[in-house]
C-alpha cells in the first residue's frame, strides 16, 4: 500500500468515533434500501410463484364472469372441437384447523400437460405418507378425497387416512387424506395446496356446473386459439395467463414504488451523513495535506486519495448495509405481505428470497452515494495550497462564500421541480423525482438561512444568556462547514417525519370520515371467502327487530386490457347518503343509477381511467361488452385500483348471478343489537358459519387495517430519523475535537468546565431547534406533495391536508431532543478535558 | 380374457406413470420397471380387488344389439377394433384403436357435481403406414362422466373424448337400410374416420362366449368377436388422406376376473382368410416358459360355423425375432398349425416395428398370412398382438 494511502487510513483508524459513525451513516441507509427491495421483492416473487405453480404450464386461460365458466364448455371443447391440453381448475381458499390453504381443484386426466405436482407420489420405503394403490381410486371417486404436500400435512398434524373438516363460506365439510402430492422443485410453492379431484372442489365451492377457469395450453404449431375462440360463449374470453397474472400485480405496483421511495430518503440522509463524516476528514486533515502538497503530491492525486478513502468507506459500510439489510428484510417482509394481504392480493410469504441483483444493487447504490459525497470535500482539499498550514478561518470563510452559491443550486433545483409537476401528468416517477429535487433544493438553502439566522440571533442571545449564549450561537455560524451538513441531515430527517406524518393522519382523518359516512348499517354479515346462503339472507330479513336490509357483492371482471372491480350493492332506504357523490347531484344520479343501468364509479377508477361523470365503460357481461353510463363519480379510499359501482337490479340484469358475499343490517328503532345478533347467531347454527361484525367494530377494523398498512412508513422513517441523530452526534463530537485548544484557552482564561459543558449542550440544541425550524415548512411542503402528487398519482385518491399543531411541535421536540441528547457527551468530554494537556498540543 | 391383463396393466400403469411423471417440461413419459405378479399388481387384482362386482361365472345368453354396449356391473370391458386397408393405389396401412372401460369402485358415489365417476375410459390409436415406413401411435384417458367418455347401448355408441365407434345406419346399393358401425378417431398425425359392415352375427368364443382363463371361478369373461367387418372410408397419415378399404375385426370382452400370478404374457392372432374363413387364438405363456393350459381359440368357418381351439389343437413355431430398440426380444415370424382342421400357415408381420410404447409396452401389428388348408394354397391378414416381452415397460 502506498505511504499515501497507509497514512490516510492511518488517520481514520486513530479516529475510530468518526470512522464508526460514516461507517453507520452509510450503513442504515444501504440497510434500509436493500431491506424494502427485499421485501418488495420477496412478496411479489412470493405470489408469483404461487400464481406459476397453479398455472403450472398453462400459456392462457379461459375466464368468464363472476359465477366462472360453464362446464359444458370443456366437455364441448374436448368433445366436439377435438382440442388437447385443456384442463379444468377450480381455485378457493379452504380453512383447516385455523390454517388458510389454496385449494386446488382438478381433472387428473387432463394434468399431465399442465401440473405434474398434482400427482400422487408415489410410495417409498421409509416414507411417512406411503402412496397405496388405492390412492389413485380414492382421489377420483370418494368425495372429500384430499392430496397435499408431505410439509403441509405435517404441519395440519394428518396422515394419510385421516379423516378432517375443511371449512369454505362459512360451511363445513368432510375430508380424508387420501395421499401426498408428488412434490418436485417448487415444493415451498404447493407447501400450502390441497389438491381435490374437480367434483369435490364443485362441491366444495359451491360451483356445480362451472369451472374457476379453464387452463389452456397453447403451442406455436397449431391453430387452436382459433378453434377455442369460435368456441367461446359470450362473456367468456381466452386470455394470457401472464397477462393475468400481471394485472393482479400491478394493483400493488404503486405500493412498493411508494416504499422504495421512502427507503430512497433513507439513503439520502445517509449520504448527508457520508459527506459530513468525509468532510470533517479532510478538514481535520488539512494541515497533512497542505504538507503533502508542499512535498509535491499533485492535485489530481489528492483528488484521488480522498475520493478512494470515500469509496473504501462506502464498500466497507456498504457491505455491512448489505448484511444489516438483509436481517431488517426479515422484518420489514412481515409488515409488506400483511399490508398486501389487506389490500390487494394473497401472498403467504415466510421467507425472505434474498436475490443477489437486490443486494447488488445495495452496495453500487451504497458505494455510488458515498463517492458522491466525497467528491465535494475532495475537490476542496485538491484546491489546498500547497503550504504547511492553512488557517481554519481561510476554509470557514471560504465555505461561507460558497453557501449563496449552493443556496442558488437548491433554488434551481426547487424551481425545476416545480416545472416537472405540473408537466409529467400522472406519472408517479415522474412525482417521486420532483418530490427529492424539492427536499434537495431546500436543503441546499438550509445553511444560507441558518447563517443569517445565527449572526442575527447572536446579539439576542448575547442579551439572554450572557457571553456563554452568545458564543453558542454565533458559533454555529461561525462553524458552518461543519455543523451546516449535521443541520441539514437532521432537518431533512425531520421533514420526513413531519412530511410523512401529516400525510398519514389527513389520510387518516379523511378515511375515518369516509367510513363513518359509508357504513351506515348497524351489523355486518358474511362469510369469508364466499357468499351467504341466501335462505339464511331471507330468513335474516324477517327476523324480529330487523327493518331493513342491504347487500352486497364484490367481484373481478377480466377484461384483455386488465381487471375492473364492481361492486353490486342493493340500497337500503336507509343506507341513501352514504355514498358521497363528486361531481353529481344524487337525486338524479341514484334515479338512474337504479333504473337506467347507470353505475357510478369510485374517485381512483376515474383518476386511472380518465373517466368521469357522462362518459360511459365497457364492462364484460354474460352476453359479452357492453357499454354503462357513468352517472357520477364517488369518494373511496377502499381500493387503489378503483372500483365500479352497480345496483343489483343492473347487475342480475347483465349476469344472472344472484350470490350475495355480505349483507347490512339496519335495525327497527326500538330494537338491541345484542338481541338480534343472538338471533341471528342462532339462525345461522348449522347453517352457515356466520362472520358479524357491528357498526362500532367494523369501523375499528377498518382502521385498523389503515394503521397497519402504515406502520412500516413509521418504521422507515424512524430509521431515517436515527441516521439523522447519528449524524448531529458525529458532528458535535468531530467539533469538539478540533476546537479542544479552543476550549482550553476559554477554559484557561476563565470559563468553568460547567460554562464550557453548557455552551457545548447550548449550541447543539441550537443546531436542533434551527434544524427543527427549517424542517418544519420543508415538511409542509412534502406533505403537499406527498398528498396531492404522490397520493394521488399512486392511488388516485383526494383528500384536505389537516395539520395538527401537535405534529409540528412534536417535530421541533424531536428535533431539539435529539440534538440535545447527542450533544451531551461532546459536552461532557469538554467540560472535562484539561486545558494544559489540551495546551501543550500545539 | 388375455386382453382384460391388458387392460388391468394399463389402468395401473397410468396410476404409475402418474406417481413417477417428471415434470412436463421433461416431456417423456417414463415409466419404471414393473413386473406382471408383483406385489402391487396382485394387491389390485387380489380377491379382495374384484369384490362387489359382478363375476362372469355361468355361460349368459347374449342379446344383441344390448350387448354391444356397456356391462358398467363388471369391471373391466373394451371395445377392440384392428384392421387392414388398402388404398386406392394399393398403399398398405394397419390401424387399431381400442377403448377400455374400468370400474374403479363397485359402485359410484351420489354427488351433487357431474364430475364424480367411478368409470375410467382408456384409448389406444394407432395406424400402421406400410409406405412410409411409419408406425404412429396416439393413446387418451378420461373419466366416465360429463360427456367426456363413456358407453351406450341405445343408441350404440362408445366414446373417449372425440374418439368414438358408435352404431349408424347405411343404405346398400339395394337400397336396404342396414345396421353398421362407425368409427373416428385422430391425432396429431393421424386420423380415421371409418364405416364398418358385417353380415355375419358375432362369434361367441370359449363356451358360449364365457372364455375362462383359470380353474379359479369368476376368473372368466365374456368374450365375443364380429371376426370380418367390411370396412371403407377415409384414413390420414402424415399429412396425407386416404380414400380406404378392407376388412376389420371386432372383440369385445367384459369381465372382473383377475389374472393368474404365473403368467408372462400373451401372444393373440386374428386372421381373416382368403377363402371366408377366420382364426382367433391366444397363446397365453406362463413365466416358467411353457404355454397355458387355459390359452384357446376359435376357428370360423367360411359359412360361419365357430369351433373352439383349445392349446393342444394348436401348434406354434416361432420362425423369426425381432429385438425392440427400446429392448425386449418379441417373436416375429410364426408357424401355426391345426391339424384338426388341416390347416397350416405361415404369419409374418408387414412391419416390424408396431411397438405401442405407451404406458404399458406391447406389439400390435398387421400381419401377413401364407399356407395350405385342405391342400389348398390360402393366403390372409390379420392382427398379432405381443405382450410380457419387454420387461422394462415404456
Amino acid at each position: 500500500m502506498p505511504v499515501l494511502y497507509k497514512a490516510s487510513f492511518g488517520y481514520l483508524l486513530r479516529h475510530p468515533w468518526q470512522l464508526g459513525l460514516a461507517l453507520l451513516g452509510i450503513c442504515v441507509g444501504v440497510a434500509v434500501i436493500v431491506a424494502v427491495d427485499l421485501a418488495n421483492s420477496s412478496s411479489r416473487k412470493a405470489f408469483l410463484l404461487s400464481m406459476n405453480t397453479i398455472n403450472g404450464e398453462a400459456s392462457h386461460q379461459i375466464v368468464a364472469g363472476p359465477g366462472g365458466v360453464d362446464e359444458n364448455l370443456y366437455v364441448r371443447l374436448r368433445v366436439e372441437e377435438g382440442v388437447q391440453d385443456i384442463a379444468p381448475v377450480i381455485t378457493g381458499y379452504a380453512d383447516v384447523n385455523d390454517q388458510t390453504l389454496q385449494v386446488l381443484g382438478v381433472d387428473l386426466f387432463a394434468e399431465r400437460t399442465f401440473r405434474a405436482y398434482t400427482l400422487p407420489a408415489a410410495g417409498s420405503s421409509g416414507a411417512r405418507f406411503a402412496l397405496h394403490e388405492t390412492t389413485f381410486r380414492d382421489f377420483l371417486t370418494k368425495p372429500g378425497a384430499v392430496l397435499m404436500s408431505t410439509a403441509a400435512a405435517t404441519s395440519l398434524g394428518l396422515s394419510g387416512g385421516d379423516n378432517f373438516t375443511i371449512t369454505t363460506a362459512g360451511k363445513d365439510y368432510p375430508a380424508v387424506l387420501v395421499g401426498t402430492t408428488n412434490a418436485h422443485g417448487s415444493s415451498a410453492a404447493i407447501g400450502s395446496l390441497l389438491v381435490v379431484d374437480i367434483a369435490t372442489a364443485q362441491h366444495w365451492f359451491n360451483k356445480v356446473g362451472y369451472l374457476s377457469h379453464i387452463d389452456v395450453r397453447l403451442r406455436a404449431d397449431q391453430d387452436t386459439a382459433a378453434t377455442i375462440r369460435a368456441a367461446l360463449p359470450p362473456g367468456t374470453q381466452l386470455l394470457s395467463a401472464e397477462s393475468r397474472t400481471q394485472s393482479i400485480t400491478e394493483m400493488s405496483a404503486a405500493f412498493m414504488t411508494n416504499l422504495t421511495a421512502m427507503s430512497l430518503l433513507a439513503l439520502l440522509i445517509g449520504t448527508f451523513l457520508i459527506y459530513n463524516s468525509v468532510s470533517f476528514a479532510v478538514l481535520q486533515r488539512r494541515k497533512l495535506i497542505g504538507v503533502l502538497r508542499a512535498l509535491g503530491l499533485t492535485r489530481r492525486e489528492t483528488f484521488a486519495l480522498i475520493v478512494a478513502e470515500g469509496a473504501v468507506l462506502g464498500l466497507v459500510g456498504a457491505a455491512l448495509g448489505v448484511v444489516l439489510g438483509v436481517w431488517l428484510g426479515e422484518q420489514l417482509l412481515l409488515l409488506v405481505s400483511q399490508s398486501i394481504n389487506d389490500l390487494y392480493f394473497r401472498v403467504t410469504v415466510t421467507d425472505v428470497d434474498v436475490s443477489p441483483w437486490s443486494l447488488l444493487t445495495g452496495l453500487v447504490v451504497g458505494v455510488g452515494a458515498t463517492g458522491l459525497a466525497a467528491i465535494v470535500p475532495a475537490i476542496e482539499a485538491a484546491g489546498y495550497r500547497p503550504q504547511l498550514s492553512l488557517a481554519r478561518s481561510v476554509l470557514e470563510h471560504r465555505s461561507r462564500r460558497l453557501l449563496p452559491r449552493i443556496a442558488v443550486a437548491g433554488l434551481v433545483a426547487a424551481a425545476a421541480a416545480l416545472i416537472i409537476l405540473p408537466l409529467s401528468g400522472t406519472s408517479l416517477l415522474a412525482g417521486l423525482t420532483a418530490m427529492f429535487l424539492l427536499i434537495l433544493g431546500f436543503a441546499l438553502c438550509i445553511p444560507v438561512i441558518v447563517d443569517a439566522a445565527s449572526r442575527l440571533s447572536a446579539g439576542f442571545a448575547g442579551r439572554l444568556g450572557g457571553i456563554t449564549a452568545r458564543l453558542a450561537v454565533r458559533d454555529i455560524s461561525a462553524s458552518l462547514s461543519r455543523t451546516g451538513v449535521a443541520i441539514v441531515a437532521l432537518a431533512v430527517a425531520v421533514s420526513a417525519t413531519v412530511g410523512v406524518s401529516v400525510m398519514v393522519d389527513s389520510f387518516r382523518v379523511a378515511v375515518s370520515a369516509w367510513i363513518g359516512n359509508s357504513l351506515r348499517a348497524d351489523i355486518y354479515v358474511g362469510v369469508p371467502g364466499g357468499s351467504l346462503d341466501l335462505e339464511l339472507v331471507d330468513d335474516i330479513g324477517h327476523l324480529p327487530g330487523v327493518a331493513e336490509i342491504s347487500s352486497s357483492r364484490r367481484i373481478w371482471l377480466e377484461m384483455p386490457a386488465g381487471r375492473t372491480r364492481l361492486l353490486v350493492i342493493d340500497r337500503a332506504e336507509s343506507g341513501h347518503g352514504g355514498t358521497e357523490l363528486l361531481d353529481a347531484e344524487p337525486e338524479a344520479t341514484w334515479r338512474s343509477f337504479e333504473e337506467e343501468g347507470a353505475v357510478v364509479v369510485s374517485e381512483p377508477y376515474a383518476y386511472r381511467n380518465d373517466v368521469g361523470q357522462g362518459d360511459t365503460l365497457v364492462l364484460n357481461t354474460r352476453e359479452g361488452p357492453q357499454a354503462f353510463n357513468i352517472a357520477a363519480t364517488y369518494r373511496s379510499y377502499d381500493a387503489n385500483q378503483g372500483t365500479v359501482l352497480m345496483s343489483r337490479r343492473t347487475y342480475q340484469r347483465h349476469w344472472q348471478d344472484d350470490a350475495i358475499d355480505s349483507i347490512g343490517i339496519y335495525l327497527a328503532a326500538d330494537a338491541s343489537l345484542q338481541t338480534v345478533m343472538d338471533r341471528m347467531r342462532e339462525l345461522s347454527q348449522g347453517r352457515q358459519a356466520l362472520y358479524m361484525r357491528s357498526n362500532r367494530d367494523l369501523r375499528d377494523l377498518s382502521l385498523q387495517i389503515f394503521d397497519r398498512t402504515f406502520v412500516i412508513t413509521d418504521v422507515l422513517y424512524w430509521l431515517a430519523v436515527g441516521v439523522a441523530i447519528i449524524g448531529i452526534l458525529g458532528s458535535m463530537l468531530a467539533l469538539q475535537l478540533e476546537r479542544a485548544r479552543e476550549f482550553a484557552i476559554l477554559r484557561a482564561i476563565g470559563m468553568t468546565p460547567w460554562q464550557l459543558g453548557s455552551m457545548v449542550t447550548l449550541q447543539s440544541g441550537l443546531i436542533g431547534l434551527i434544524s427543527g425550524l427549517a424542517a418544519l415548512p420543508l415538511g409542509l411542503l412534502m406533505a403537499w406533495v406527498l398528498i396531492d402528487v404522490i397520493n394521488r398519482r399512486s392511488f388516485g385518491w383526494q383528500m384536505d391536508m389537516s395539520i395538527a399543531p401537535s405534529f409540528l411541535l412534536t417535530a421541533l421536540a424531536l428535533s431539539t431532543g435529539a440534538a440535545l441528547v447527542a450533544g451531551l457527551y461532546p459536552a461532557y468530554r469538554a467540560a472535562s478535558a484539561r486545558p494544559a494537556l489540551a495546551m501543550r498540543e500545539e | 380374457m388375455k386382453k382384460v391383463m391388458l387392460c388391468v396393466l394399463l389402468i395401473l400403469f397410468f396410476v404409475f406413470f402418474n406417481a413417477t411423471a417428471p415434470p412436463p417440461v421433461a416431456g417423456r413419459a417414463e415409466s419404471p420397471g414393473f413386473a406382471p405378479g408383483s406385489p402391487r399388481l396382485a394387491s389390485l387384482l387380489g380377491a379382495e380387488g374384484a369384490q362387489g362386482y359382478r363375476q362372469a361365472l355361468a355361460p349368459r345368453q347374449f342379446r344383441f344389439p344390448e350387448d354391444h354396449g356397456p356391462h358398467p356391473e363388471y369391471r373391466n370391458e373394451w371395445w377392440y377394433v384392428t384392421g387392414n386397408l388398402d388404398g386406392e393405389n394399393d398403399e398398405r396401412f394397419g390401424f387399431e384403436l381400442t377403448l377400455f372401460r374400468f370400474s374403479l369402485t363397485p359402485e359410484a358415489a351420489a354427488d351433487d357435481s357431474g364430475w364424480r365417476s367411478n368409470q375410467v375410459f382408456i384409448g389406444h390409436f394407432a395406424i400402421t403406414d406400410l409406405a412410409a415406413n411409419k408406425f404412429r401411435v396416439a393413446s387418451r384417458y378420461s373419466r366416465g362422466s360429463m360427456g367426456l367418455a363413456g358407453a351406450q347401448s341405445d343408441p350404440f355408441r362408445v366414446w373417449l373424448e372425440d374418439w368414438h365407434l358408435s352404431g349408424a345406419s347405411v343404405t346398400g346399393p339395394d337400397g336396404q337400410v342396414g345396421n353398421a358401425w362407425h368409427l373416428r378417431a385422430n391425432d396429431k398425425d393421424i386420423a380415421i374416420d371409418l364405416l364398418l359392415r358385417s353380415r355375419q352375427s358375432p362369434v361367441l368364443n370359449g363356451v358360449d362366449g364365457l372364455s375362462k382363463k383359470s380353474s379359479t371361478p369368476g376368473n372368466a369373461s365374456y368374450y365375443y368377436s364380429i371376426p370380418r367387418m367390411q370396412t371403407s372410408g377415409t384414413l390420414r397419415s402424415g399429412d396425407k388422406s386416404y380414400e380406404v378399404s378392407g376388412l376389420s375385426w371386432l372383440d369385445r370382452e367384459w369381465g372382473s376376473g383377475g389374472l393368474s400370478l404365473d403368467q408372462q404374457g400373451w401372444d393373440w392372432f386374428a386372421l381373416q382368410l382368403s377363402d371366408g374363413s377366420s382364426l382367433m387364438f391366444y397363446n397365453l405363456r406362463k413365466i416358467d416358459g411353457t404355454r397355458d393350459e387355459f390359452s384357446a381359440g376359435t376357428f370360423i368357418a367360411a359359412d360361419g360355423t365357430a369351433t373352439a381351439l383349445s392349446r393342444d389343437d394348436v401348434a406354434i413355431d416361432v420362425l423369426d425375432t425381432w429385438d425392440s430398440p427400446a429392448g425386449g426380444r418379441y417373436p416375429m415370424a410364426w408357424r401355426m398349425t391345426i391339424g384338426a382342421h388341416d390347416l397350416s400357415l405361415r404369419i409374418t408381420p408387414i412391419m416390424r416395428g408396431q411397438e405401442l410404447t405407451t404406458l404399458v409396452r406391447y406389439w400390435e401389428g398387421a400381419v401377413d398370412v401364407e399356407g395350405e388348408y385342405r391342400d389348398t394354397a390360402i393366403r390372409g391378414r390379420g392382427y398379432v398382438e405381443l405382450t410380457g416381452y419387454a420387461a422394462d415397460p415404456g
